[in-house]
């Protein structure tokens, strides 16, 4: 799959049932979104196929990109399958973005045509939520099994770790996984010092007000905090079905004027409310990854959060936020967060890792791995099935000084490996190496078997936080820990 | 259509350490996805090697997780527990053993399971048998003093029963060669290690019939043994599974020693 191909460019079309006109639209519409723009700004010509919304055109072209809407919430996939059928000679690559429900696109398409899932989280226990049971089996079923009997070995693409542990170990799906986690598109905030925080404890809280958010249970928190916190406040940035009972909950708990719902706000909006913020706080059930993190995170706001899936891959606990332990009340945990930021030093240092680390997830690192991994994908499928490269999970992290590094050469690892430069060493993830085949690689690398040995290398097996940020995790949690009495509180947080 | 297991001959690393690193034992716990387990199991390990005075480093090795283990075993060095983390690419119980035994650098070498069905107290007899002589101590649900903490299900019982009865011709008198505690002098278990060729879970049967072709001095440990319900081990895909490593055991050991195998100098029970 290259980019410029014959007469006319290389076409990627993204499958999602919804894009950013609908009004139910979400993080999963923005990456497809971003995606579709970044890859148009590389010369790809795409088409993002997604369902109908009313009052916008059925087909139209935004930044570049094509968007064709087709059928309602379940009709989207019979009509994208169509779509593909109708013009699979024509398509070079295929984001299939998965919902809950993936399209099944490997059915439309020709067997060469490579085809990457993309799987935000896993919908398994949500199914039940929103249909009736029948159709919550039916939900499950398509996510597991269908998944797995239609896409068998393709290449999957997830947004952090913890969804691929769920796509593995509770879908069971058997193709290759990279985890590539969503860029965010706040700006980063400068340099310490120009924060504008407000005077008192302000906590701004981003996302959907629906049950699965959990948003009550912070408005409750509130409630049992004032005594501490006299002039607490709770900003709710967002819309959705729980809005009128938690208006009704800020009433009846006396909380006018500590709890603020804005509803839905404008990015710049937003924005200028968080950075005022001293904390956010997310109680959701789990996140895809946590892109409400990420962009309160560029502000220099640290975010606290449960211990749950996506969370504790965004959250850097103690160092750009803070996770809290399943069995925890929300309220003492949140107290000692805002103690911890009471102290000037505390928070501006807070802030300054929570940008540090934020500020490495951009749209153009995703779409880069993404293409990165399609072309992969299709230069595995054009071996024959006895040819494939068998594949693991596995990964190894090499730290190597960069006075060792091969004279007069530069070294090359595989394109789906990352390498970088932090802190005067070369830092390396090799995804499906253990850590006695890195040392080939390295090798391979061009590296001589006395720089392989010398003893200032690390070769490590890759833990979650490193399939996401093998450098910046090394520099933001490896800063000593400060033993003070806000570290304390920290580990009372944990414990 | 490809055989279900590939006739393979391991070939020794290049990179296997020789440095000693000053514990008498490395004791190998081959792990996938045991992050709820592992922080537990290697706790308790290092308590019971120092209130038994005992020189035990743990081996870790990952064997494609895709959860936190290697995040819960960091924290665990960090917390003073003498770990290491390696892993290993090759699928399956028996390659992620060998990886362990063949990196190991201390005198004496082991494993056991992340989740704690064999008893960490088993650990100090097990090296008294060492220093006394003995190349291999077999860990042993089945000799006399050993038992049941915990009982294994009915159907488990059967299959158990079914895979002994085959097994024996292999093993011989060994009572029980699926329990996941052995220790090994160092030496002794490279050798048997790097000509083994069983990547599953019947790696055992083959390392155990290769000590007994070689008159290796061994000896059973008795275990009280508490099965694990979230054990790894599936039923019936790791069952049929090891039926068909066991036939390759016996192909592979008939290729090596066409002479038939002795008995073992020592096995009887420890009792």
């Amino acid at each position: 799959m290259t980019a410029g191909r014959g007469s006319g460019h290389a076409r990627v079309v993204i499958t999602n049932w919804r894009d950013r006109k609908h009004p139910d639209a979400g993080g999963a519409e923005e990456v497809c979104e971003q995606l579709a723009r970044n890859f148009v700004g590389r010369g790809y010509e795409v088409v993002l196929l997604t369902s109908s919304v009313a009052g916008e055109r059925s087909r139209e072209v935004v930044d570049g990109y094509s968007i064709v809407r087709r059928g309602g919430r379940f009709t989207v996939y019979p009509w994208a399958l169509a779509w593909l059928l109708w013009n699979r000679g024509r398509v070079d690559g295929i984001i299939d973005s998965q919902n809950g429900i993936p399209f099944f696109t490997p059915l439309a398409v020709r067997s060469k045509t490579p085809v990457l899932m993309l799987i935000h989280h896993v919908h398994q226990d949500q199914f039940a939520l929103y249909f009736s049971p029948l159709a919550a089996k039916v939900g499950r079923w398509l996510e597991r099994r269908g998944a797995r009997l239609v896409y068998r070995n393709r290449s999957i693409v997830l947004v952090s770790p913890s969804t691929r542990h769920g796509a593995r170990r509770r879908l069971g799906l058997k193709g290759e996984m990279l985890v590539v986690p969503p860029g965010s598109e706040s700006p980063v905030l400068p340099l310490p010092g120009h924060q504008v925080r407000a005077d008192h404890p302000r906590i701004v809280c981003v996302g959907r007000l629906s049950p699965h958010k959990r948003t009550a249970s912070v408005v409750g928190a509130v409630a049992e905090m004032l005594d501490d916190f006299p002039d607490l406040e709770l900003h709710l940035v967002g819309e959705g079905p729980d809005r009128p009972a938690l208006e009704r909950m800020t009433a009846d708990l006396g909380l006018v004027g500590h709890v603020t719902i804005h509803g839905a706000l404008a990015p710049s909006e937003r924005d200028a409310l968080l950075r005022t913020a001293w904390l956010s706080v997310n109680a959701s059930e789990g996140e895809g990854w946590g892109l409400t993190v990420i962009e309160a995170n560029r502000l220099g706001v640290p975010v606290l959060a449960y211990r749950r899936p996506g969370l504790k891959d965004s959250i850097r606990h103690g160092e750009t936020g803070w996770l809290v332990e399943e069995d925890r009340p929300l309220a003492p945990a949140v107290s000692a967060a805002l103690h911890a930021m009471a102290d000037r030093s505390e928070a501006e240092a807070m802030g300054t890792r929570a940008r540090q680390w934020s500020s490495q997830f951009t749209w153009d690192e995703m779409a880069t791995r993404v293409l990165t991994m399609l072309r992969a994908e299709a230069g595995r499928l054009a071996h024959s099935p006895d040819e494939r490269r068998t594949f693991t999970d596995l990964a190894t992290v090499v730290r190597i000084p960069v006075d060792l590094l091969p004279e007069g050469e530069v070294p090359t690892f595989r394109s789906t490996d990352r390498c970088m430069v932090s802190d005067g060493e070369l830092v390396v993830l090799l995804r499906g190496a253990d850590t006695q085949t890195a040392r080939i690689a390295l090798r391979r690398a061009g590296f001589s078997s006395a720089a392989i040995d010398d003893e200032r290398v690390q070769i490590a097996v890759a833990r979650p936080v490193d399939l996401v940020s093998p450098a910046v995790s090394a520099a933001v949690s490896g800063a000593p820990r400060a033993v003070t009495a806000a570290g304390r509180r920290e580990d009372a947080l944990a414990g | 259509m490809k055989p279900i297991l590939e006739r393979r001959r391991y070939e020794r690393s290049p990179y296997e350490r020789t440095a000693p690193t000053g514990f008498e034992l490395d004791l190998v716990i081959p792990v996938l996805n045991e992050e709820q387990r592992i922080g537990l199991t290697l706790a308790d390990i290092h308590r019971e090697a120092v209130r038994s005075d005992l020189s035990v480093q743990i081996l870790v090795v990952d064997n494609g997780c895709v959860d936190g283990t290697a995040e819960v075993v960091a924290q665990a060095k960090e917390s003073g527990v003498p770990v290491e983390i390696i892993s290993c690419r090759m699928r399956g119980k028996g390659a992620a053993v060998r990886t362990g035994v063949l990196w190991s650098a201390a005198p004496y070498v082991g494993y056991t399971d992340a989740d704690q069905s064999t008893p960490p107290s088993v650990i100090g007899p097990a090296i008294a048998l060492l220093r006394s002589d003995f190349e291999v101590v077999i860990g042993s649900r089945r000799c006399t003093g050993a038992g049941y903490a915990v009982p294994q299900g009915g159907m488990r019982r059967l299959g158990s029963f079914a895979f002994r009865t085959m097994a024996s011709r292999l093993s011989g008198p060994i009572t029980d060669t699926q329990c996941g505690f052995k220790v090994f002098h160092s030496q002794v278990a490279k050798e048997l290690f790097a000509t083994s060729s069983i990547d599953g879970f019947a790696f055992d049967v083959e390392v155990l019939a290769r000590a007994r072709q070689r008159n290796n001095r061994m000896i059973e440990l008795p275990i009280q043994w508490s099965d694990s319900p979230e054990s790894s081990f599936r039923p019936v895909t790791d069952g049929v599974r090891s039926f068909l490593e066991l036939r390759e055991a016996r192909r592979s050991l008939l290729g090596s020693a066409p002479s038939a195998p002795s008995a073992p100098s020592a096995a009887a029970g420890s009792s």
